[in-house]
C-alpha cells in the first residue's frame, strides 16, 4: 500500500533549495491520512506542504511537514518553537536516510488551537 | 537575471500539479531563449566564458566565384568578434593562447545563381584538416551547417566552400556567414 503523509505531524529531512518558509497547496490527488482515515486534498479542503531550513550542530536539514492549515505565519511559528524539541541526534538520523521517500517523523504534532 | 519561478522543492511524497508542470516549462523556455538564469544548476549559461573568443563574420564585398577549386571563402566584415580572434584579412579564426577547448563553427552560404551543382561547407583547419559540413545539389540555394571541432591555441580555422560547377555566392549578413564560440573548454 502507498504510504501516505500524515497529516500535521512535523518530519526532519535534508535541506531544501529555498530560503524562508516553503509552502505548496494542493487541491486535488493529494492523499494523506489522519489517525486510521485516509484523506484526500480538494478545492474545499486544501492541504498544504510546509518546509523550512535549519542548522543544528554544524547540520542543515529542514522540517517539514503536511497540514490542513493555510496559516503560514502560525505554521512558522510552530517551526520555530519546535526546532528546540529536535534532537541534533534525531537530525544526524534523518540526514542519514534522508531520501526522496525517506525522512524522520517526530512526536511534535501540529495543532492550531495551541501552536 | 533568475528564472520566471523559483526552483522546485520536491519534498517526500511531492506530487506535480498542474501548475508545477506549467512553472517548469516556464523555466525552460527561459533558459532555452537565454532570458533566464538558473541558480541552483550549473548550466552552460552559468559558466564563465566571457574570456573566450567569439565572432560572427560575413561577407559584405562583391559575390565571389566558387568553383571545383578549393577556395577560403573571403569575409569582409564582424558583426561581433570578441577577442579579436577572427582576421578579416585573412578570413580566419585562430584560437588564442589558453583558449583551447571544443567550438562551435556554423557555416552558411547561399548562391545568386542556384542551379543544378552540388556545394559542400567545410570547416578547414590548419589549412589541412577538414569538416566537412553540408553537401547540396541540384536545387540548392542556400545552406546552413554547425560542426563541433576541438582546437588547441594556434589552431586556425577557414570556411571553405566547394562547388560542382562554377557558382558564384550571394552576399550580405544574411547569406553567407561564418561564426563561432567555445562550447567546452579544455
Amino acid at each position: 500500500m502507498k504510504k501516505q503523509p500524515i497529516l500535521n505531524r512535523l518530519c526532519v529531512w535534508a535541506k531544501i533549495p529555498t530560503d524562508g518558509l516553503y509552502s505548496k497547496k494542493y487541491t486535488s490527488n493529494r492523499t494523506y491520512s489522519v489517525g486510521r482515515e485516509l484523506g484526500v486534498a480538494s478545492t474545499d479542503k486544501p492541504v498544504y506542504a510546509y518546509a523550512k531550513n535549519y542548522k543544528k550542530s554544524k547540520l542543515d536539514f529542514s522540517l517539514f511537514m503536511y497540514s490542513d492549515s493555510s496559516d503560514e505565519k502560525v505554521i512558522e511559528e510552530f517551526f520555530d518553537k519546535s526546532i528546540s524539541k529536535v534532537t541534533a541526534q534525531v537530525v544526524a538520523d534523518a540526514l542519514v536516510i534522508a531520501s526522496s521517500n525517506n525522512f524522520e517523523y517526530t512526536e511534535l504534532e501540529f495543532k492550531e488551537s495551541v501552536a | 537575471m533568475s528564472l520566471p519561478y523559483p526552483t522546485k522543492v520536491v519534498l517526500p511524497f511531492d506530487i506535480a500539479t498542474a501548475q508545477d508542470m506549467n512553472e517548469r516549462h516556464a523555466n525552460d523556455v527561459a533558459l532555452a531563449a537565454g532570458t533566464g538564469l538558473n541558480d541552483d544548476v550549473v548550466t552552460l549559461d552559468k559558466m564563465d566564458y566571457s574570456s573566450f573568443p567569439r565572432f560572427f563574420a560575413y561577407k559584405s564585398g562583391a559575390a565571389q566565384a566558387i568553383n571545383t577549386t578549393t577556395a577560403v571563402v573571403a569575409l569582409q566584415t564582424t558583426l561581433y568578434n570578441v577577442g579579436s580572434a577572427f582576421n578579416t584579412g585573412t578570413s580566419r579564426f585562430t584560437v588564442p593562447a589558453g583558449k583551447g577547448g571544443v567550438y562551435n563553427i556554423a557555416m552558411a552560404g547561399g548562391f545568386g545563381n542556384a542551379g543544378s551543382i552540388r556545394a559542400t561547407f567545410i570547416a578547414r583547419v590548419n589549412g589541412t584538416t577538414s569538416y566537412v559540413g553540408t553537401a547540396v545539389e541540384n536545387t540548392f540555394v542556400r545552406g546552413t551547417v554547425a560542426v563541433d571541432i576541438p582546437l588547441v591555441a594556434g589552431d586556425y580555422v577557414e570556411f571553405i566552400i566547394t562547388t560542382s560547377g562554377t557558382a558564384s555566392t550571394s552576399t550580405g549578413v544574411g547569406n553567407v556567414y561564418f561564426s563561432g564560440h567555445v562550447v567546452a573548454k579544455d
